[in-house]
C-alpha cells in the first residue's frame, strides 16, 4: 500500500489510481498539452472529511471531476464506493457541489431541486417530502417559490448545497464550499459538514480556507504541480518536526541586541532590551547556547506548533523545487 | 429508461422559460394578427392570403425554435456549466442526449401547437375558410422540428460554443432548404469538382424543402406525409445515433 495512504483504515469511500490528465489547448493552430493531474494515487476511508489542498491550477478541481464523472482519466483508475464512477448506479450515491453554484436562474428553488430530485431517482410525496425538509435546512423555506435570480450569491451556495444533500449521498465532494460567503454562512457549512460526518457521509473538501481545512479535515492532501505531494491527518502535517517552532524571550545587553540582527526589540529597561527570536528545534540549542555567550538571559521558551497553512506553502515550496517534503508521507 | 423522463422534463422546462421561445411564440401570434388584417386588405383572395402566411409562420417555428431552444439551453448547459450538475446524477449520456432532444422538440411543439391552435381558431373566426391540407402542413412542420431537434443536438455536441452551433445550425438549416436547387443548378455544370460537391451536399444534408408541403392542395397526397414521416424518423435517428456517439466522448 505505499502508493495508497490511508487505505488501510477501512472501507474505501474513493480512490484514485494512477490517475493522469492532460487537457488540450489549441493556440495558434497548435495542439499544446496541459497537464491536470500526472500520476495521482490516493485512497480516502469512508466517514472522513479529506481536504485537498494547493495552489491555483494544482490539479484539485481537476481530481474532483475525474471523482465525479465529469471527466475521464488518460491513464489509471478511478473508484467511488467500490465501483467504477461510470455507473449511474454509484453517481446516483454520490453528490457534487461546484465552486460556482451553477444553477439555471430562471427557475424556483424549489423547482429546481424537484428537477434534480427526480434525476436522481426521487418520486412522489418522498421527493415533496426531500425537498421540503432540503429548503428548510438551507434556510430558504420562505423563499423556495422566488426564482434564483432574485438570490444572492450566499443563497444560491445554499440551494447548491441542497442540491447536493437532497437525495442523501453516501460521498460528497465539495469544491470551495465557503467561497463567498459571509460569517454566519461560512459557520452554517461548518456546521452542516460537521453534522455529515458525524452521520457517516464521506467528504472530499477543497479550498483554499486553510484554516477552515484544518479546522474540518480528518485528512488532508496536498496538491502541486498535478501530483499529490503530500498526504497525511491533520495532526501528522502538524506535527512534522521540521515545521516545529521555538519562540525566545531572552533579555539582552542593548549593544548586543544591535549586533544580533534575529533580535527583534520587543521592549527597553535602562541597558537591557527585551527580545525575541524563534528556531526551529534543531536550531534551538545553538540559539541557546550563542544568545548565552552573548550574556543574553533567556526568560522564556515557547514552543510554536507550525500552522498548517507554512507545512502546506513549504510542502508547495519543496515541490517546486523538486525536493522531498518529508520522509514516509511525501507523494512523488 | 427511469431517469428520461425527468431528463425531458427538465430539458423542455429549460426551453420553454427560455424568454426566445416566447419570443418566437409572440413572433407567430403577430404573423397570424398580419395574416388576418392581409385578408381584410386583399379582397377575393382571402383564403390564400390568409393561409400562406399561416402557413409561413407554421414553417417558421417548427425550424427556428429547436434552434434557438437548443441554442439557449448550450448557453445554459455548456457555458454556464448547468450540465455539471445533471451529469453527476444517474444520468447516462445516452440518456442526457434523448433528453436534450425530447425537451427542444418538446418546446418546438408546444410552439407548433399553440400557433396550429391559433391559426385554426382564426380561420374559424374569419368562417367559410376551411382548408382541407391544412393538417398536413402542421404535421410536415411537426416532423421537420423532430428533424432540426435531432441535427441541433448533434451540432451543440459537436461545437464548442453557442455562436458556432447558431452559425452551424443556420448554415445546415439554409443550405437543407436549398439542396435540391444547388444540386440540380451543378448537374447542369460541367465542372465535376462542383458537381462532387453538389452531390455531397445533396447526400450529407436532410432536404428541409420537402416538409415545405403548403403548396399541396389535396388530402389525397396524404401519402406524401407517410413517406416524409419516415424520412423524418431515419434523418432523427441517424442525428440522434451520432449526437449520443460525439457526447459519449466529450468532455464538459
Amino acid at each position: 500500500m505505499a502508493g495508497k495512504l490511508g487505505g488501510d483504515m477501512g472501507e474505501t469511500a474513493f480512490e484514485l489510481e494512477k490517475v493522469s490528465k492532460t487537457y488540450h489547448l489549441w493556440r495558434r493552430l497548435r495542439r499544446i498539452p496541459v497537464a491536470g493531474v500526472r500520476d495521482v494515487s490516493l485512497a480516502v476511508p469512508r466517514g472522513m472529511i479529506f481536504g485537498l489542498l494547493g495552489l491555483n491550477g494544482a490539479g484539485k478541481t481537476t481530481a474532483m471531476k475525474l471523482l465525479v464523472g465529469l471527466l475521464r482519466p488518460d491513464s489509471g483508475t478511478v473508484r467511488v464506493l467500490g465501483g467504477s464512477v461510470e455507473d449511474p448506479r454509484i453517481r446516483g450515491r454520490l453528490g457534487y457541489l461546484p465552486e460556482m453554484p451553477y444553477l439555471p436562474q430562471m427557475m424556483t428553488a424549489r423547482g429546481l431541486l424537484r428537477h434534480y430530485g427526480r434525476m436522481s431517482g426521487l418520486a412522489g410525496r418522498h421527493l415533496e417530502t426531500r425537498v421540503d425538509n432540503a429548503l428548510a435546512t438551507s434556510g430558504l423555506a420562505a423563499r423556495g417559490d422566488e426564482p434564483l435570480r432574485h438570490f444572492s450569491k450566499g443563497m444560491l451556495q445554499r440551494v447548491a448545497m441542497a442540491q447536493v444533500l437532497l437525495h442523501g449521498p453516501e460521498v460528497i465532494f465539495v469544491d470551495e464550499p465557503m467561497s463567498g460567503l459571509d460569517p454566519r454562512g461560512i459557520a452554517e457549512m461548518r456546521a452542516t459538514l460537521e453534522a455529515l460526518r458525524v452521520s457517516g457521509v464521506t467528504v472530499c473538501l477543497n479550498s483554499h480556507q486553510i484554516a477552515e481545512v484544518e479546522r474540518l479535515c480528518d485528512r488532508i492532501g496536498v496538491m502541486a504541480g498535478g501530483r499529490i505531494v503530500r498526504e497525511g491527518a491533520v495532526g501528522e502535517l502538524l506535527a512534522l518536526a521540521r515545521f516545529r517552532r521555538y519562540r525566545i524571550i531572552l533579555l539582552s545587553r542593548r549593544s548586543a541586541a544591535r549586533r544580533v540582527s534575529p533580535v527583534r526589540e520587543a521592549g527597553k529597561t535602562g541597558g537591557w532590551c527585551i527580545g525575541e527570536r524563534e528556531a526551529t528545534e534543531a536550531e534551538l540549542p545553538r540559539v541557546l547556547a550563542a544568545e548565552r555567550k552573548k550574556g543574553s538571559r533567556i526568560l522564556q521558551i515557547l514552543a510554536r506548533e507550525g500552522s498548517l497553512e507554512e507545512v502546506v506553502l513549504e510542502t508547495i515550496a519543496s515541490a517546486g523545487r523538486g525536493g522531498s517534503a518529508a520522509p514516509g508521507r511525501t507523494r512523488r | 429508461m427511469g431517469i428520461r423522463a425527468p431528463l425531458v422534463r427538465y430539458m423542455a422546462a429549460l426551453a420553454v422559460r427560455n424568454r426566445l421561445t416566447g419570443l418566437l411564440f409572440l413572433f407567430a401570434v403577430v404573423l397570424s394578427g398580419t395574416a388576418l388584417i392581409l385578408t381584410w386588405l386583399t379582397p377575393g383572395t382571402e383564403r390564400r392570403t390568409f393561409y400562406d402566411l399561416a402557413y409561413l409562420g407554421l414553417e417558421f417555428l417548427a425550424v427556428a425554435t429547436p434552434i434557438l431552444a437548443s441554442t439557449a439551453i448550450h448557453v445554459l448547459e455548456f457555458d454556464q456549466r448547468t450540465v455539471w450538475l445533471v451529469l453527476v446524477r444517474p444520468v447516462t449520456r445516452p440518456g442526457y442526449t434523448w433528453g436534450r432532444f425530447w425537451g427542444v422538440t418538446g418546446a418546438a411543439w408546444v410552439n407548433l401547437s399553440l400557433a396550429s391552435l391559433l391559426v385554426g381558431a382564426l380561420a374559424l373566426l374569419l368562417r367559410a375558410l376551411p382548408e382541407p391540407w391544412f393538417v398536413g402542413v402542421v404535421v410536415a412542420a411537426f416532423l421537420e422540428s423532430l428533424v432540426i431537434g435531432a441535427l441541433s443536438c448533434l451540432v451543440a455536441f459537436v461545437t464548442t460554443s453557442f455562436v458556432t452551433a447558431l452559425v452551424v445550425n443556420g448554415g445546415i438549416v439554409l443550405l437543407g432548404y436549398l439542396t435540391p436547387t444547388l444540386h440540380a443548378a451543378v448537374a447542369r455544370s460541367g465542372n465535376a469538382a462542383l458537381r462532387l460537391a453538389g452531390d455531397t451536399v445533396y447526400w450529407v444534408l436532410p432536404h428541409l424543402a420537402d416538409f415545405s408541403v403548403r403548396e399541396f392542395t389535396r388530402p389525397a397526397e396524404g401519402w406524401y406525409l407517410t413517406l416524409l414521416a419516415i424520412y423524418a424518423l431515419a434523418w432523427t435517428g441517424a442525428a440522434l445515433a451520432a449526437a449520443t456517439a460525439v457526447f459519449l466522448k466529450r468532455e464538459v
